[in-house]
């Protein structure tokens, strides 16, 4: 594979005995025209590049809407500059932000980054441009229920940004929407339910297409203990999504039932709002939404997480030029992770008056659960020794993921345990806690994926000195935004406070305020940091220096793809001989074997 | 991208025994059992943690009409299932007529549910102050008034006196008058949510059959295997569509 | 209130407060053990395993066994955590409520947007019946009590009273959104719920107050105020101080005469060194979320007695 490069790309080209998989014919088909090829495209690829772009384009647009929020913890009722004065009287007064809009902000923050970001691109973009390929298979199994996913969760986008201009504003109890708040909230509240309704479909729809993908259309000799690690990840993904999902869509269906058709399901009876008696039925129960958001929401994190242990885990065994350690291990963990983040929810759920059979129920399955992410972690730690380590951007990106989940996933403890909880639930720690293990966790290594599989699909680089600006100010910043939370967090600072000033701690500590400046202030660097990324990326796409087929040398199926892949992705079905990371085999002349070589 | 690209959408996969679609249907429906699942289990934590709710006989629904449904439904499966038999023999015009008859069977269910609902909007309850409520319909409706006809009969026999309530009197809550809606109370809640996405779910399968029904001719002219699948898999989501309401209609109608 | 990164929590002024602060401790000598073990390795494969020419990677490896016991290690302390530090003390706290032996203080706390109210039983220690419909905070009754029968007595307050040294049980409760009841340095919280009556109970063992006395003997020097201070950690006077001040929260112990003495000399303002500590609304509930702060008073048996007395039948006092 080494020794001969084939750029074919563009169909029906054909290939002086090059090595690589070349493109089927495409005569059976006629041309299709610009709509139905890249706009309503069935084929995997061109969905996939629609999941990434617009995904990197809500992570880009929910980020801003924090560092907004920044502006107001950092300097709390001070004008918002430059762009203070140019906002509505209905998000701000005289350029201060209105804490109704801030916690609009924050609601909006969240279901954004979760649901329109990172998800659709760990699963939508990376799952489905790239698995397919792993597999060696022509495309998803339901290729035009793949379109209709898409199209599904970009209809999902428009209505959750359109919330913003409702009268009384875009959601605003939470991403967590508990009742009664969010059932007497204003009118956003309605279209971000009827947006999740968008947003679970398409996933559902999504994750039977790869669960059947998976199953059904691995080639020949590609046996399930061959798989590359980011198959199985994606596949017990898929499994989450299409479990979990469904209570929150009864949960959204029920919520919609109570705002709109006057029904009690979460409401009790005999509430009072500013001392204006309810006229509804009563007789519901705010713990029931508790319990069925939750029953998603818990796997949701695990959906958040396992596609960056996929993306890791290829990028570390590629550049670590040997196999992965403990692959079975690896395995056995991330579907034991799948079955028990079933049952861990009510963690989220400790302070709301459960008894201690249930909280200790619930602590123990929350610590059994930390086991086998402690063991993807070491495995993929382990993978490091006997290595021969090249240090390119995308491996600076997965390595700097090991550190950074250690630190999310290890504040999940005090966490989990009540006694510890009770001081730290609904703090500043929890936010840290969460934010370590999906911005500098899951985020970075979507970027190292970004950085990876670059040139597979564009036949060009992006740039590394850049890459590693982009990297170093990133990991430098994002640091300085969360490892504070944590300290904010223990000395009482609690989470979704317009006004930081009005308790006791930040009173009495200016250090503590000088903090929360300083978050501040790595967030805005922080952004500053993503210039070079989204100038690298554009400027790449358009002239960037054009790369080898298989530039980093990688063992699995995708590689064996021309750049980029044609409609069909290989000529001929590969054959698969041996398993996905044979690097550094001694006794070769390459330092690895494809699967596909015989 | 047409079928034959994409291995196993007709001929089944060496190692599951199914084509794809059959799988992917059968884990979609693992999917609805959760999202019905998480309903009925709503259903019980309300109905346990209630302080009071109807008993059965106190509902107002309608039991011999839900009974009938129980068993168009139950038709309606069995037709399709013989849909996908004469198909499965080669007898397509058996396995369209059988399809037609599944549809009929699933408007059928859809008539009776309007019924069933509309009675129940047509429906209203009057609560008075000594907190007695007083069934009844609405005859006359102004700008100014409602002419609300109770049902109950006087204490000689004849219909009661019908009653006039200010318009604005019970917009304003002063007079707590409404129809039996899901905003009665969490019985019709429950009632109207469950049955209402069953009935969506069953609107769907209508749109699918009809859909089959009416490409039938040129489908099994050129793909007749895969048109016997799809058959399949429609009878499947539907035989799930039949099951859910064989747990609604006793845990809603009957206990 | 000091900050101070290696120990960054608020004072502790209740009695089980440091079976939590104990716990964290704990955890988090754990995690740093951890992540300080696993950086170290880490750190050293990148630096010893980097690719250099000449350098190969090793195909082979023998079988790591210090990876199973760090796995079995781990299960044992989290084991350890869960069964030794967490569950008991957590069970404490939910189920070994104070026995009537103990008099324990019975307080309602009803929550509202956005603001907290705090209901006392009176001299007959029974609750009156309160409805929030009839609620009118304007009119100074925010709870909708029923002044007749057993409510006759009743106390309610916008500040939340109780006394050093005795078990207090809180039945929590709001009359329309869920509301979180945080008060930090008391180590509890819980939530408030809508349509349900929670109990939890707690017991402070200190009383904390603000330290001001270095910035007394600042301003005397400076001429701006006087001060008259006898802190032997039983009695503290303190007097007029001036701007400068920047309260910062201490602790102290009552003693075992439990008195604290701040009656002032005529014509002298009198800062009273008890801090109000305060209750933090945990749980998003509307958009004045963020100022839902409750004014807290911990203070001995004797002024809380005068306190009681005082406050009926003066209903509702303005923050």
């Amino acid at each position: 594979m080494s020794g001969h490069h084939d750029h074919g790309h563009g169909h029906g080209v054909p290939k002086p005995g090059g090595s690589g998989l070349g493109s089927p014919d495409a005569h059976h088909h006629p041309e299709l025209g610009f709509w139905r090829k890249w706009v309503f495209s069935v084929d995997h690829k061109v969905i996939g590049c629609q999941y990434t772009v617009t995904a990197l384009c809500f992570l880009f647009f929910g980020f801003c809407l924090m560092l907004l929020m920044r502006w107001q913890l950092a300097y709390p009722n001070q004008p918002i500059p430059i762009i203070g004065g140019l906002l509505p009287a209905s998000m701000a007064n005289a350029g201060v932000m209105l804490s109704d809009f801030y916690n609009s902000l924050g609601a909006m923050h969240g279901t954004i980054m979760v649901f329109l970001g990172v998800v659709p691109l760990a699963v939508g973009g990376f799952g489905n441009y790239v698995m397919p390929l792993q597999i060696g298979a022509p495309d998803m199994a339901f290729p035009r229920l793949n379109m209709a996913s898409y199209w599904v969760y970009f209809c999902g986008g428009v209505v959750m940004l359109a919330s913003f201009f409702m009268p009384g504003g875009a959601a605003s109890s939470g991403w967590t929407s508990y009742a009664p708040l969010s059932v007497t909230a204003t009118m956003g509240q309605t279209w971000w339910l009827v947006g999740m309704i968008f947003l679970i479909t398409s996933s559902l729809l999504g994750s039977v297409n790869f669960i059947v993908t998976i199953i059904q259309l691995r080639v020949k000799g590609l046996t399930f203990f061959r798989l590359p690690f980011f198959v199985w990840a994606q596949f017990v993904t898929a499994f989450l999504l299409l479990l979990a999902f469904p209570p929150l869509e009864a949960a959204g269906v029920l919520q919609l039932m109570d705002r709109v058709a006057g029904t009690s399901f979460f409401m009790p009876s005999g509430l009072v709002i500013s001392e204006v008696p309810l006229q509804n039925a009563g007789g519901g129960n705010p713990l029931l939404w508790q319990h069925l958001f939750w029953f998603l929401a818990h796997p949701e994190v695990y959906v958040l997480i396992l596609p960056a242990f996929g993306i890791v885990a290829e990028i570390i065994a590629a550049n670590t030029r040997k196999p992965l350690w403990g692959y079975k291990s690896l395995v056995y963990a991330v579907v034991f992770l799948g079955f028990m983040s079933f049952i861990v929810w009510a963690h989220h759920m400790f302070m709301t008056g459960m008894g201690t059979k249930m909280s200790n129920f619930f602590q123990t399955t929350t610590m059994i659960i930390s086991i086998p992410s402690v063991v993807v972690l070491t495995c993929l730690i382990l993978s490091l020794w006997g290595a021969s380590i090249r240090f390119n951007v995308p491996m600076l990106f997965a390595l700097a993921f090991l550190p950074m989940f250690a630190i999310g996933g290890l504040t999940g403890l005090p966490l989990g345990l009540t006694t510890s909880d009770v001081q730290l639930h609904d703090t500043y720690y929890v936010i840290a806690h969460f934010h370590y293990v999906v911005a500098p966790g899951t985020i970075f290594a979507l970027f190292a994926g970004v950085y990876y599989w670059f040139p597979k699909v564009t036949g060009r680089a992006l740039n590394e000195t850049w890459g590693k600006v982009h990297f170093w100010l990133s990991l430098v910043f994002i640091n300085g935004v969360f490892l504070p939370m944590f300290v904010q967090g223990m000395y009482g600072g609690h989470r979704r406070g317009y006004d930081p000033m009005v308790y006791d701690a930040y009173q009495q500590m200016p250090a503590l305020m000088g903090m929360v400046k300083g978050i501040s202030w790595s967030a805005w660097m922080l952004g500053v940091a993503q210039i070079p990324f989204i100038v690298n990326f554009i400027y790449t796409l358009a002239k960037g220096r054009k790369t080898a087929e298989n530039p980093w040398q990688a063992t699995t199926l995708e590689w064996a793809a021309p750049t980029p892949p044609p409609h069909g992705n290989f000529a001929t079905a590969p054959t698969v001989y041996r398993g996905p990371y044979e690097y550094g085999v001694p006794g070769l002349a390459n330092d690895y074997q494809p699967q596909h070589l015989a | 991208m047409s079928a034959e690209a994409i291995p196993y959408t007709v001929e089944p996969h060496p190692d599951t025994g199914v084509p794809n679609p059959k799988l992917g249907m059968w884990l979609f429906l693992a999917s609805e059992v959760m999202l019905f699942g998480a309903l009925f289990s709503s259903y019980i934590l309300l109905r346990v943690g209630a302080e009071k709710w109807p008993h059965h006989t106190e509902t107002g629904l309608n039991v011999p009409l839900a009974t009938i449904n129980t068993a168009v439904l139950i038709l309606s499966s069995v037709t399709v299932v013989m849909a996908w038999y004469s198909l499965k023999i080669g007898d397509i015009a058996k396995g369209k007529l059988y399809i037609l008859a599944t549809i009929l069977c699933a408007f059928g269910f859809l008539v009776i549910k309007y019924f069933e609902y509309s009675a129940k909007f047509e429906h209203y309850v009057l609560f008075q102050a000594d907190g007695t409520e007083v069934h009844g319909h609405v005859t006359d409706r102004t700008s100014e008034f409602i002419t609300f006809q109770p049902d109950a009969h006087g204490a000689a026999g004849s219909p009661p006196a019908a009653m006039q309530l200010p318009v604005a009197d019970v917009e304003s809550g002063a007079i707590k008058f409404t129809n039996l809606g899901p905003w009665f109370s969490n019985f019709y809640a429950v009632y109207f949510t469950l049955t209402g996405l069953h009935g969506l779910h069953v609107v769907g399968g209508i749109v699918v059959f009809v859909y089959l029904l009416l490409t039938a001719n040129s489908w099994w002219a050129k793909h007749p295997e895969q048109f016997t699948n799809r058959i399949e898999c429609t009878g499947l989501y539907w035989h799930f569509v039949d099951l859910v309401w064989i747990f609604l209609f006793p845990s809603l109608y009957l206990l | 209130m000091d900050f101070n990164l290696l120990y960054p929590y608020p004072p502790n002024v209740s009695a089980h407060g440091h079976q939590v602060d104990q716990l964290n401790n704990v955890i988090h000598v754990f995690m740093l053990v951890l992540f300080i073990g696993w950086a170290i390795f880490f750190f050293y494969c990148l630096v010893r395993f980097r690719a250099r020419t000449g350098h190969k990677s090793q195909y082979e490896l023998p079988h790591a066994k210090p990876s199973k016991y760090l796995e079995g290690f781990v299960v044992v302390f989290e084991a350890f955590l869960l069964l030794v530090l967490s569950m008991p003390a957590w069970s404490k706290v939910k189920n070994d409520f104070p026995t009537p032996d103990k008099n324990p203080l019975e307080v309602r706390v009803i929550a509202q947007q956005f603001a907290w109210n705090f209901h006392y039983a009176g001299k007959d220690g029974k609750f009156g019946k309160n409805d929030p419909k009839k609620g009118k905070a304007a009119a100074g009754d925010p709870i909708g009590l029923d002044r007749s029968g057993d409510g006759a007595d009743d106390i309610v307050s916008a500040e939340f009273h109780f006394p050093v040294n005795r078990p207090v049980i809180a039945r929590l409760t709001s009359v329309d959104v869920i509301h979180g009841f945080h008060m930090p340095l008391m180590r509890v919280q819980h939530d408030v719920m809508p349509g349900m009556e929670v109990k939890i109970w707690f017991e402070a063992n200190k009383i904390p107050y603000e330290d001001v006395l270095p910035q007394i003997v600042e301003s005397m020097i400076s001429g701006n105020g006087r001060a008259d201070t006898t802190a032997t950690g039983d009695d503290v006077q303190l007097v007029a101080v001036g701007s400068s001040v920047r309260p910062r929260t201490a602790i102290i112990d009552p003693g075992p005469n439990g008195k604290i003495d701040s009656q002032p000399a005529s014509g002298e303002e009198v800062f009273d060194p008890r801090g109000k500590t305060e209750i933090i609304c945990a749980q998003l509930c509307g958009n004045s979320h963020f100022k839902m702060r409750g004014a807290v008073k911990i203070e001995t048996a004797e002024e809380f007695e005068k306190w009681l007395a005082s406050a009926v039948p003066e209903v509702f006092e303005e923050e």
